[in-house]
Formats: C-alpha cells, sequence, structure tokens
C-alpha cells in the first residue's frame, strides 16, 4: 500500500487520458456528452421534451423565445487495471507493478472514475469489483497486496476472456510481456473491446543486465524448465541485444496501434522513478 | 600414412575423462530466471545469424573431444613416406676430442648422442639400425637391429676414449654394406674437420673452444728435473702448472701461453725420483691433456753373442753400442748358447737356432728364419734404400755411394731394407715377436765395412733388433696396440695398468691401452729375476686442438637427418594449440552446452 504522503503528492495529479469518456455514469471526466457541469458549452431552441429547468430565462426576455442553454456531460471513465501475476512477475517486478497499480488506481479514484483491478495468474484471473470513489483505494490496494506472482499465464489466451465492462474504457496492461504465446492478440482484443490502451512493461534488473559467469542452468520461474549454458561475454552481449530488441517489438506493436508504452525497469525506490517515468509517458499530469 | 609410436592410442583414453568431466560439469549452479524466452530468442539468433554455429550447443564438449583426439594422433607420431630410407648406420667417433666440453659443459660425444637419438626417434620402429663406433678398434656395437630399445641403449652407453680415431674403417664397413643396401644411409658423428667423404652424412659436432696441452713430459732424475712442454690453442693467456714427484707436489710453475706456441718448462724435482706428473691447476675443455706423466728409466745392459771366425769391423761396429756387451764365439763353441739378446751369425749358422732372443745373419749359408738366400750372384751393385715404412729409418743417415759388393745371394723373405735393382741385401723381419735380419754378402767381400755407412747400418739395426722396452713404446699413444720387445729370458710378463689392473700380454703385445698414466711392464726372467719397466700413455696429440671441429651438419644432412618420413606431429600440435585457442574464446564468448 502506499504510504500517505506518497497519496497526498498524487492529490496533486490526475490520469491523463486521451479520449472523452463516453458511456458511463456521471463522474468527473469530460465526455463527449452535454450535461450539467458547470462548463458552459452552446445554446439550442427548446424542443417539447427538454428539461424546462435548463431554459435561459434571460434569454427569452431578450429574444421571446424559448433557448435551451448546454453544459459538458461529466461522466465516469471506466478503467480496468490488468496487472500480470505470473510468476515471472517476480524478481522485484512485483511490487513495482503492484505500485503502478495502486498509484494509477488511486488517481482513478479521485478522479471520479470506475476502477476494476484484475490479476492475471496460474493461468487464470481474480478481479476487483468496480471500485468508485477515494474510499474504495484500500480496497483495491488489499488486493493487489494479498496477491503473490505465481504460475504462468498465457496473455493472449487470458486477456481477451476478461470480462471487461461493456463500453469504451481505458485498460492498462502491467506486465513483462514474457508470454510463452505472445501479447499481440491480447491487446488487440482490447481495442476491440474499444479500450483506451496504456502498457507498462517491467524487466528487472537481473533482466535487463544480466550478470553471470561460467556454467549456470537456468530455471524458468513459471515452467521449471531448465536450460544450460556457458555464459560468457559475448552471450551475455547477445542477451542484453535480444532484450532490447524485444523491448523495441513491443514498443513498435503499441505505437503501430496507437497503445500507449512504457517500459521501465525498476530501482528501489521505484516511487519517485515511476512519477517521473509516467509523467513522461503522458500518463499523469 | 605410418604411426611412429602406435602405442600413442592410449591417449585417445584421454575423451573418458573429458566426457566425465563435461558430465560433472553440466551439474552447474542453478540460477532461477523470470523467463527464458530471452535466452532461447538469444540463441536462435546467434544461429540464424552464424549458421555454422548450430551444432554451438555442444561446441564445447566437441572443441575438448577434438584437443584430446589431436593430442593422441600427435603422440602416434603420423608419418609419411617420401623415398625413406629404412635402414641407417651411425658412426660415432670416439677419439680422445670428443670429450672436449663446450660452455655448457656438453661434451662433443654428449652432443652427437643426442643427434643420433634424435635420428632414431624420428625413424620407423621397422627401420633396421646399425652402430659403429671408432676409436682404438672398430667395433660394431649394433648391427642392423630394429629393437631401437636395444640401439638407444647402445648409443647411451657409449663413452670417448683416450685415444685416437680411424673413422675410415668404420666407413668403409659401411659403405661394403651400402653396396647391398642402397637404401642405407651413413651418419657419421664426428669432430674431425678433416674427414671428408661423398655419400655420407657427416654431422660434426662440437664448437672450436679454447684450450691448453701438456705435449711432453721428461724425468731426468739424475740431474733432478722435469721437463715438460706446454702449448694452448686458441687463446692466449697465463697457466699454472705443478709437478708432483712420486706422488708429492714439489714444484709450480706459471708460464705464459700465446696461442699455436708450445714452451718448455722445466720443474725442480728431488733426486731418485721415478716418476713425475706434470699438471694444469685449472680445468678447460678437455681434461685429457691437463695431465702428463713420465717415468725414469734405468739403462739396462744387453748381451750379444757374435759367432764368427773372425770378423774385425764387424767386432769394431757391435762395440760402438752403449750398453751392449758382446761375447764372440766360434761355431763350435755356440752351439749350446742360449740366453742372449742377440745372436749374430757371420757366415755360419747353427743346427738349431736358440728359442728366443734376436738373430742377425750374415751372409747366412743357408735358410734362416724368414729368410732365404737365392743363388750367387756377382752383379755390378748399385744399392738404395727402401722408401718406406720401418725399413726406411734403417736406412737413415746412410749415403750408399760406391758400395761396391762381388758377390751376394739375393734374400728372399721379409721386408727389404737394402737392395741392389729388385735384389734384397739386407732385409728384416719380425714374426711373432722376434726380431731377425740378414744380410746377403760376406761383409769380408765388399768396401761398405771401410765406409762410414757400415757403423751407422749397424747401429741402426741394433735399434731395431735390441729395442729398449720403454724406448719402444715412448713415442706410444693411447689406444694404440703396443707391441714389446722383451727379455730373452722372459718367462713370463703382465702389464700393470695405472689404475692397478693386471693385463695379459697377447704374445708380447698389449692390446687394452686406453687408460692414461704410468703403466709397469713386468717381466719375470727365469732366474726368478723381475724386471719392471715403467712407461707412460697419453691421448695423442693430434687430439689436443680443440679449435678444430667438423664443420656442422649441412642443411641437405639435416633433412637426412630427419629421416626419411615425413613426421606430421608438429602440424598437429599446431593444430592443438590452435583449438586450443579456439576453445578459450568459445568458453570466454560464452555459448550453450
Amino acid at each position: 500500500m502506499l504510504t500517505d504522503a506518497f497519496l497526498k503528492r498524487l492529490d496533486a495529479l490526475a490520469l491523463h487520458m486521451r479520449h472523452p469518456a463516453s458511456g458511463g455514469s456521471g463522474g468527473l471526466r469530460r465526455s463527449k456528452a452535454l450535461g450539467s457541469s458547470v462548463e458552459f458549452s452552446d445554446f439550442r431552441e427548446y424542443v417539447p421534451g427538454d428539461d424546462i429547468r435548463r431554459i435561459d430565462w434571460n434569454t427569452f426576455a431578450r429574444f421571446d423565445r424559448l433557448f435551451l442553454k448546454l453544459f459538458m456531460e461529466e461522466q465516469e471513465q471506466r478503467v480496468n487495471l490488468i496487472v500480470d501475476a505470473s510468476a515471472s512477475m517476480g524478481f522485484g517486478k512485483w511490487q513495482a507493478a503492484c505500485q503502478l497499480a495502486q498509484t494509477l488506481g488511486y488517481l482513478c479514484l479521485c478522479g471520479g472514475d470506475r476502477v476494476t483491478v484484475y490479476a492475471l495468474a496460474d493461468g487464470g484471473e481474480r478481479h476487483t469489483r468496480p471500485l468508485q470513489g477515494r474510499h474504495s483505494y484500500p480496497e483495491l490496494a488489499q488486493f493487489l497486496d494479498g496477491m503473490k506472482p505465481s504460475g504462468k499465464t498465457l496473455l493472449d489466451a487470458a486477456v481477451p476472456r476478461l470480462a471487461l465492462a461493456p463500453g469504451r474504457g481505458m485498460s492498462v496492461l502491467i506486465s513483462d510481456l514474457l508470454s510463452e504465446d505472445g501479447y499481440e492478440r491480447a491487446i488487440s482484443s482490447l481495442l476491440y473491446r474499444k479500450q483506451e490502451i496504456s502498457v507498462l512493461q517491467l524487466f528487472s534488473r537481473e533482466e535487463w543486465e544480466p550478470q553471470m559467469e561460467g556454467v549456470v542452468e537456468l530455471v524458468d520461474s513459471e515452467t521449471g524448465e531448465r536450460y544450460l549454458l556457458a555464459a560468457g561475454y559475448d552471450l551475455l552481449k547477445r542477451y542484453r541485444d535480444t532484450a532490447r530488441a524485444y523491448v523495441a517489438q513491443a514498443a513498435a506493436f503499441c505505437r503501430t496501434h496507437g497503445v500507449a508504452h512504457l517500459f521501465t525497469v525498476p530501482e528501489a525506490a521505484f516511487e519517485e522513478q515511476m512519477l517521473r517515468e509516467l509523467s513522461r509517458a503522458g500518463l499523469i499530469a | 600414412m605410418e604411426w611412429l609410436n602406435p602405442a600413442g592410442a592410449w591417449a585417445f583414453l584421454g575423451v573418458l575423462p573429458v566426457i566425465a568431466l563435461y558430465i560433472l560439469k553440466t551439474r552447474a549452479k542453478r540460477v532461477p530466471v523470470p523467463s527464458l524466452l530471452l535466452w532461447r530468442k538469444t540463441q536462435e539468433r546467434a544461429q540464424q545469424s552464424r549458421p555454422f554455429e548450430k551444432l554451438q550447443n555442444r561446441l564445447l564438449l566437441w572443441l575438448q573431444l577434438l584437443m584430446v583426439a589431436l593430442l593422441a594422433l600427435a603422440l602416434m607420431r603420423p608419418a609419411t613416406m617420401g623415398g625413406s630410407r629404412a635402414e641407417a648406420v651411425l658412426i660415432f667417433d670416439l677419439s680422445a676430442s670428443m670429450q672436449t666440453v663446450n660452455e655448457r659443459g656438453v661434451s662433443r660425444l654428449e652432443e652427437a648422442k643426442r643427434q643420433a637419438l634424435n635420428l632414431l626417434d624420428g625413424m620407423h620402429e621397422q627401420d633396421a639400425v646399425s652402430v659403429f663406433t671408432a676409436g682404438g678398434a672398430l667395433r660394431q656395437q649394433v648391427t642392423r637391429s630394429t629393437d631401437h630399445a636395444l640401439v638407444r641403449r647402445a648409443i647411451e652407453a657409449l663413452e670417448a676414449e683416450n685415444g685416437g680415431a680411424s673413422l675410415s674403417g668404420a666407413i668403409a664397413l659401411a659403405r661394403a654394406m651400402q653396396r647391398d643396401l642402397p637404401e642405407l644411409a651413413i651418419y657419421v658423428y664426428t669432430d674431425d674437420a678433416s674427414v671428408q667423404v661423398e655419400n655420407v652424412n657427416l654431422l660434426g659436432v662440437g664448437q672450436a673452444m679454447p684450450n691448453r696441452s701438456i705435449l711432453d713430459a721428461s724425468l731426468q732424475p739424475e740431474s733432478g728435473t722435469a721437463f715438460a712442454r706446454v702449448t694452448a690453442w686458441g687463446e692466449d693467456g697465463e697457466a699454472e702448472l705443478e709437478c708432483l714427484a712420486d706422488g708429492a707436489l714439489c714444484d709450480v710453475r706459471t708460464v705464459r701461453l700465446a696461442s699455436g706456441e708450445s714452451q718448455g718448462v722445466r720443474f725442480a724435482v728431488p733426486e731418485g725420483t721415478q716418476r713425475v706428473e706434470v699438471r694444469f691447476t685449472q680445468k678447460d675443455a678437455l681434461a685429457v691433456d691437463d695431465a702428463r706423466y713420465a717415468a725414469g728409466q734405468a739403462r739396462r745392459e744387453k748381451n750379444a753373442l757374435l759367432v764368427t771366425e773372425g770378423n774385425v769391423f764387424l767386432e769394431r761396429a757391435l762395440a760402438l753400442k752403449e750398453g751392449l756387451y758382446v761375447v764372440k764365439a766360434s761355431p763350435e763353441d755356440a752351439l749350446a748358447a742360449a740366453g742372449y739378446d742377440l745372436y749374430i751369425y757371420d757366415g755360419t749358422l747353427p743346427e738349431a737356432l736358440p728359442e728366443m732372443g734376436a738373430v742377425l745373419a750374415v751372409n747366412p749359408p743357408s735358410d734362416v728364419l724368414a729368410f732365404q738366400p737365392g743363388e750367387e750372384k756377382n752383379a755390378g751393385v748399385s744399392l738404395r734404400a727402401a722408401a718406406r715404412g720401418e725399413a726406411a729409418e734403417l736406412c737413415h743417415n746412410l749415403l750408399l755411394n760406391d758400395v761396391a759388393i762381388k758377390t751376394y745371394r739375393p734374400l728372399m723373405g721379409g721386408t727389404p731394407v737394402l737392395l741392389n735393382g729388385s735384389d734384397a741385401l739386407l732385409s728384416i723381419s719380425n714374426e711373432a715377436g722376434r726380431r731377425s735380419a740378414a744380410l746377403a754378402f760376406d761383409l769380408h767381400e765388399s768396401n761398405l765395412p771401410l765406409q762410414a755407412d757400415f757403423p751407422v747400418l749397424i747401429q741402426n739395426l741394433l735399434a731395431y733388433l735390441l729395442p729398449d722396452t720403454a724406448t719402444a713404446v715412448e713415442n706410444a699413444a693411447c689406444g694404440e696396440r703396443l707391441a714389446f720387445a722383451l727379455d730373452a729370458r722372459c718367462v713370463s710378463a703382465f702389464v700393470q695398468a695405472p689404475s692397478g689392473k693386471e693385463l695379459p700380454l697377447e704374445g708380447s703385445a698389449l692390446e687394452n691401452t686406453d687408460e692414461i698414466g704410468v703403466y709397469t711392464l713386468v717381466e719375470a726372467l727365469e732366474n726368478g729375476e723381475k724386471r719392471e719397466t715403467a712407461f707412460a700413455l697419453h691421448a695423442p696429440a693430434s687430439e689436443y686442438d680443440t679449435c678444430q671441429a667438423a664443420p656442422q651438419a649441412s642443411d641437405e644432412a639435416k633433412r637426412d637427418t630427419a629421416g626419411g618420413y615425413r613426421e606430421w606431429t608438429v602440424w598437429l600440435l599446431a593444430a592443438l594449440f590452435a583449438v586450443m585457442l579456439l576453445e578459450w574464446e568459445v568458453s570466454r564468448r560464452g555459448t550453450g552446452i
């Protein structure tokens, strides 16, 4: 759970969404719909059936015609925080993933959004009820704190099966994207479901800059599979090249599909780094 | 392809520990990782970019197995035939100069043995090898043996002798073998710069080294002095000499030696000294010439029996010989004579010659020993001396002018000394140690006794017929066969070597003379008396000049020395080294196993 001091800092921030909210009930997000907020939008001539409370009587006095004064409708946003909780998210990544999810969830809750957290683990998923309001943050935090990364998760298989709320929304996928079956289909399925997607890709330091020497037997944390190799300068260099190419490939895929992509290697004090990275990626402002 | 050392195949068993180590090594440290996805992709990328690395999964193992295989092949010493010679004769010079050591203390013979063993290593195990040595005598140490271990032992056991060496006999023997075996290769290991023979691989060993030598030493006990002559080879310098009289140090002298020049050194020795040893106090390249021995000799009187009706010329000439006691007798009185060192028969011969003692027959009426007088001749005489050998030495200082001889009976047998045309008028013989001479004419029918040549000729003859024991071996050197002129009354004799060992005589000759030092000839006479004659033997002076060394082996000889096979071991070792580097690089870069 985030500290109170950090949550206070978050109070001054808001989650930035590229698209206005649509389809939700009343909230604090600007929407394409016109409604009852304080922000003036336009005038429209009265037609029978309109709410007579919105008639601008000053204009009627001046023009002797009935006009309705239109204001921007503020709606809630449906936000899905999809957190990869497979075993590969251990190794220092899980805490960072939780902090990311809690930060984004807190910002959404404070923004009046309806937040659902999905945790993908052991080939299945667990999720919270749709949460709304700042007071729901502890539930969100407890849900994440109660999870432990375990098992094997295939993103391409698991994400399309998520029971997201119908209609438009925002989905944030927090994962290392190290899924045997890939991640492309997962992202595509979210796009298909009219989600504004942000992919937050995390690699641990050991994953990004592995340090090993001699003959080692690598053990896959998800499958338990073993892989024997003689680690040396050349091999590690090739691995680093491969890892960077893999991240670049994910970034390119996201850019192609209009998906925000943020890659980070969490350091020990992740909070400052997280805010810096999210701000640079334009996710918070 | 031949394998010079098939036993090297055992090294292939080395793959077992490699595989065992591989199996043990594969129990590597376990490192949990989030996912193997990227590691697999890493390997796939490497294999795509480098197709040859498809086998990289086991590359280190394969490289290590390849190293073992290369090592095993190298140990097996593969070789290809290339006009190979399947038989070789190795001839070693065992002369004293082969004991010369270089700056590292390695003797020339050791160097020769090392080269020969290298040659042996490069030969096929079926190649036959002969080992001849040329020292005091030619010896066939090993003859046409394919047992290279035996050959190796024979070569390793070789030791240089203290005498000279005649390589020509060994080379001639090897060449005789070569006539039947055209493929036979002859290798001569020598330091003798004078050896030049064709179709022989002359492998010069050793390098020019400065040396100091004691060329000669003599003792004059009556004057209390000893004398030595020393020289230096290749380097000027000072040398310290010490003189030991009967084993006790009596004098030390320092001399300055110039290269190539000899210098005399006189030492004061106590009166009555029997033996002296003169030696350098510091070592040099060759040890055998650093000491010289001399023994004082008491001159011994000899007895001669002159059997004649009367010959004043002969009596006068014999009387000139110092130490010779002449007894004159008529033929009748001399019938049972015995025990003389020399018997002189002038115009007469006994029915039976004494069993021992030298014989001079003047105008013999019949055959005597090796001489057979022919028909009497009275042709004109024009004397001439023999041209070569011992016979020529007897004619030293003879003018032989205007010699007139009335009649003579040309001699058959023996070695002619004086000739008239092809007729021998004076001959000598040495059969079984018994010396004899015959004059083919009556001295009274010639003007030779009236000429100055006559006493000279008689003295020369006496020197030949009555050699002094010590004088006979005075100029002898180690390794030579010594023939002694034993006392006529000697019933048994032996020689005591410097080491104290008793050496038996073969007849009157001594064969085993390789030891340097003072020998003693011990003669037991028939009257029970024992007569001892000391003499010293040294390495021949021709061996002392160590600045002379045979030229090093030519490139052609070296190629031949490498054997008729082309061995690939070096290339395999080079490949092994390259694979080692590759394995190290692969290990350094890291790879899948």
